[in-house]
């Protein structure tokens, strides 16, 4: 076992609480951890030593969600659209269920729209600076922190309600 | 001067521009509103740290360790099969440190080995030096001029447990535990731990390498063994009444 991989293993524990935020569902979070994983082996050389392996992990990781919520959203357009319309229904229902329940925090954040949700758990959940974080969505800083405005807004909100 | 929210939430993260923060801590201090907000983001804050914090403490699922082990299959010598090394009961800790125990002796090589290797071939029983330092010696003597320390002694559900260090030639740390048929090495890492005043098992545990305590804490019941319930372990040779 090289630096890189140990740095890996050591981080994984991070990686999954990361990839549950991300994916609002346990198995869900683990296959993106394996896909991210898999990834940065493949290119471990593009990872520069001694900068800060979490953020580039949480980058690859990110990438690797939005391109599966792609493909995602194709095969649900292609397979079910008689269904969608209904999950969307039941989702509603369900978070103004747990809205009016003493909602959770998880709960909360997994309500949140993905891009206040990501900012969210990069900044207050994994403790990276603004400028880290935006490094990581590859996104202007006022971008980021506007995000975070909402985010934070939508939980109080949402908190206060619970 | 109205303060937003953006500029607000950055004071509360520690985030905002030092020429900033010295004006909106004065204007903070003068509006018990703007206190108020000020407290609510911390809260919040200090609620969102604790998020999937399961996470954090939850085994990690053995395929996920493999695949960022099995990267250096690719490009290394290392070649492993931990679940053919370990009985499939084991947990998995026991795959990650199967999966170390090779890479340290495929890392080490033959010639640092020699001439009296502490591990036998099959990569898992203790030999030479290493039984007699855990057959023999207490945690709470002092190592002295010994070649290998041991730091830690323990209780598993079915064995009492060692963790050691080879403080000369072998750059090894690990856990070995008493089985019937002698001590079997559950991790090595081929990492020395840094000196250690001698005498006190908890410094000397904190000297080890971080895989070494988190494996140990996976597997530890209950306190380590004091003197006292070392020597009484050795008295019965390291077998579980």
């Amino acid at each position: 076992m090289d630096a890189f991989q140990r740095e890996l293993v050591e981080l994984l524990p991070r990686l999954r609480r990361f990839a549950r935020t991300l994916t609002r569902d346990v198995p869900d979070a683990d296959d993106l951890v394996q896909r991210a994983v898999e990834r940065a082996l493949q290119r471990r050389t593009q990872w520069m030593g001694g900068s800060r392996l979490d953020s580039w992990m949480f980058t690859i990781m990110k990438n690797a969600w939005i391109d599966e919520t792609r493909q995602r959203g194709r095969r649900n357009r292609l397979l079910r659209p008689a269904d969608e319309g209904e999950a969307v229904a039941d989702a509603t229902a369900a978070s103004q269920e747990s809205h009016l329940a003493a909602a959770s925090v998880e709960q909360a954040v997994a309500a949140l729209p993905e891009d206040q949700r990501i900012a969210v758990a990069l900044v207050l959940v994994e403790g990276l600076s603004y400028a880290e974080a935006a490094e990581v969505l590859e996104v202007p800083v006022g971008t980021l922190t506007s995000r975070l405005v909402r985010g934070r807004a939508a939980l109080q909100a949402q908190l206060r309600a619970g | 001067m109205t303060i937003d929210d953006e500029i607000l939430m950055a004071y509360a993260d520690g985030e905002l521009e030092t020429a900033r923060v010295a004006e909106v801590e004065r204007l903070v201090a003068a509006d018990p509103e703007l206190a108020r907000r000020v407290a609510e983001h911390r809260a919040l804050s200090a609620r969102l740290a604790g998020v999937h914090a399961s996470a954090l403490t939850e085994p990690l699922p053995d395929s996920l360790v493999q695949t960022v082990m099995g990267g250096a299959a690719q490009g290394e010598v290392v070649a492993f099969k931990p679940r053919r090394l370990l009985p499939a009961a084991l947990p998995q800790w026991a795959a990650l440190a199967a999966t170390l125990v090779v890479g340290v002796v495929a890392g080490l090589g033959v010639p640092a080995l020699r001439p009296a290797p502490l591990i036998g071939g099959d990569g898992m029983t203790a030999q030479g030096q290493l039984a007699q330092a855990l057959d023999s010696q207490l945690a709470s003597e002092p190592a002295g001029a010994r070649r290998i320390a041991v730091g830690l002694s323990f209780r598993t559900a079915d064995a009492y447990c060692r963790t050691f260090q080879a403080v000369r030639a072998h750059a090894v740390s690990g856990i070995a535990c008493r089985e019937a048929d002698g001590w079997r090495v559950r991790l090595a890492v081929d990492r020395p731990a840094a000196p250690q005043p001698d005498g006190d098992y908890r410094l000397a545990a904190s000297g080890l390498p971080t895989e070494v305590l988190q494996a140990v804490d996976g597997m530890i019941q209950g306190d380590p063994l004091d003197a006292q319930g070392e020597a009484k372990a050795r008295a019965q040779n390291w077998r579980l009444p």
